[in-house]
């Protein structure tokens, strides 16, 4: 039989429920907008300037294991006869799985996609068809529309840091559709040697 | 010896005025009724001694000879001893090429082997690889002003495009495609493109006042030796 003591003490028991209920709305909705009012503020110590982007890390799912596992050209065994240099070994399996992998995805070239980075830069990437890569080994990807010069003091130097490195998880993505490990394949970021050079920079500074 | 190579080759290459018109394949038009400076119509003749070279090239890439005149006179000033990848001396290491060529794929237009990394045996060579790397940049060989501009500005390297990137006033701004504003292609290519500035001084390093390009681009010589 319920009693009215039990009554109550039921009632008690959903008043406290609904009040925590309102508690963390009221908790989510301040902590919500003392961020809005965070960024507005940051907004207007930047004149509103549509070009300022704020600093915040890209969303990538690159791991410092994946990054290890990359294949080099610098790596990859080279031959010398008589001391003399005769450059890449193309019979050494890291070559030989690398012509493999690029192969298996020659119908898939080319890759052409452009896409705004969270950075709202945006930036083009290509692969080219198959007969317009460099040579059987090597997988060249083109990230356009990333300045590869900037000086690390500038302040469009993460801005471009960040969408570089989108762009790359791209190509990342697009390998992984085609069941292709950046272990199995050598990747030449650009073609320029500043570019390449920039590119591995900034694929190490994710580590 | 590639440069000897080079010599023999060159004396096989007709004067000027019997070199015959090359029509480039889609619609690429220059502005009718240019007269550009006399000494950068000079430049250009300058390069018509490597004709037979982009010739040959052109036939195995699908680039027209004259565009790939106006890239080797911005690497290499058209010297028949120089790289059109990146204008140093035929037989040189290319920082560009790095490690990654082998004895074992050396055919035309390939990178060799050398000391410290790769080069080139010849002109030819070197035309070939940028014919072939221009096309690479956009994906195919390309088709009209448009897709030069931004082959080509992308073959330099985005970062000299000057749009957002220099302090002063620019009538190209904003670009209606990329690489109308890269100085690469357009330096002194019309009225417009008269006045445009180099980004980068160095490696990393912007310059700062920005500094007026003074050389003429590559689709202004590409545009006289079209002619």
């Amino acid at each position: 039989m319920i009693t009215l003591h039990s009554l109550i003490t039921k009632y008690r028991t959903y008043v406290i429920i609904v009040l925590l209920c309102i508690l963390a709305t009221v908790l989510a909705a301040y902590s919500y907008f003392q961020d809005q009012s965070f960024r507005d503020s940051e907004k207007n110590k930047n004149g509103e300037n549509p070009n300022i982007v704020e600093d915040f890390s890209p969303n990538l799912s690159i791991t410092p294991s994946l990054l290890q596992s990359f294949q080099s050209i610098n790596t990859i065994p080279t031959i010398q006869i008589d001391t003399e240099e005769k450059g890449l070994d193309l019979n050494s399996p890291e070559i030989i799985t690398s012509k493999q992998s690029v192969a298996s995805i020659k119908n898939a070239l080319p890759y052409n996609k452009t896409i705004t980075t969270s950075q709202g830069l945006t930036v083009e990437i290509l692969i080219p068809p198959y007969d317009l890569l460099e040579n059987e080994w090597t997988l060249t990807a083109h990230i356009f529309g990333v300045d590869y010069q900037v000086p690390q003091s500038d302040p469009e130097y993460q801005k471009n840091m960040y969408s570089f490195q989108e762009a790359a998880q791209e190509v990342f993505t697009f390998l992984q559709e085609h069941d292709i490990s950046p272990s199995s394949i050598i990747i030449q970021w650009g073609d320029r040697a500043f570019i390449q050079e920039r590119s591995s920079e900034w694929l190490y500074l994710l580590e | 010896m590639p440069v000897e190579a080079q010599s023999s080759q060159n004396s096989c290459i007709p004067p000027a005025s019997s070199v015959p018109e090359y029509q480039p394949p889609g619609n690429i038009t220059y502005p009718e009724n240019t007269t550009y400076h006399e000494g950068y119509v000079l430049l250009a003749q300058n390069c018509r001694k490597n004709y037979a070279v982009y010739e040959a090239a052109q036939n195995l890439t699908g680039v027209p000879w004259h565009i790939l005149a106006g890239i080797h006179n911005m690497e290499g000033s058209c010297s028949s001893t120089k790289s059109l990848v990146s204008g140093r001396s035929i037989g040189a290491l290319e920082p560009d090429v790095g490690r990654n060529c082998s004895y074992q794929d050396n055919g035309l237009g390939k990178p060799i082997p050398m000391a410290g990394g790769c080069g080139f045996r010849s002109l030819l060579d070197t035309a070939v690889y940028a014919g072939n790397h221009l096309k690479g940049k956009i994906g195919k060989v390309p088709n009209n002003i448009q897709e030069y501009a931004k082959a080509l500005g992308r073959y330099n390297g985005i970062g000299n495009a000057n749009c957002g990137r220099v302090n002063a006033t620019m009538p190209y701004c904003p670009p209606p495609y990329e690489g109308y504003d890269h100085i690469y292609p357009f330096s002194k290519y019309d009225a417009i493109h008269e006045k445009m500035y180099l980004v980068y001084c160095a490696d990393y390093t912007k310059c700062n006042p920005p500094k007026e390009y003074t050389r003429a681009g590559a689709l202004v010589i590409s545009n006289i030796l079209s002619k």
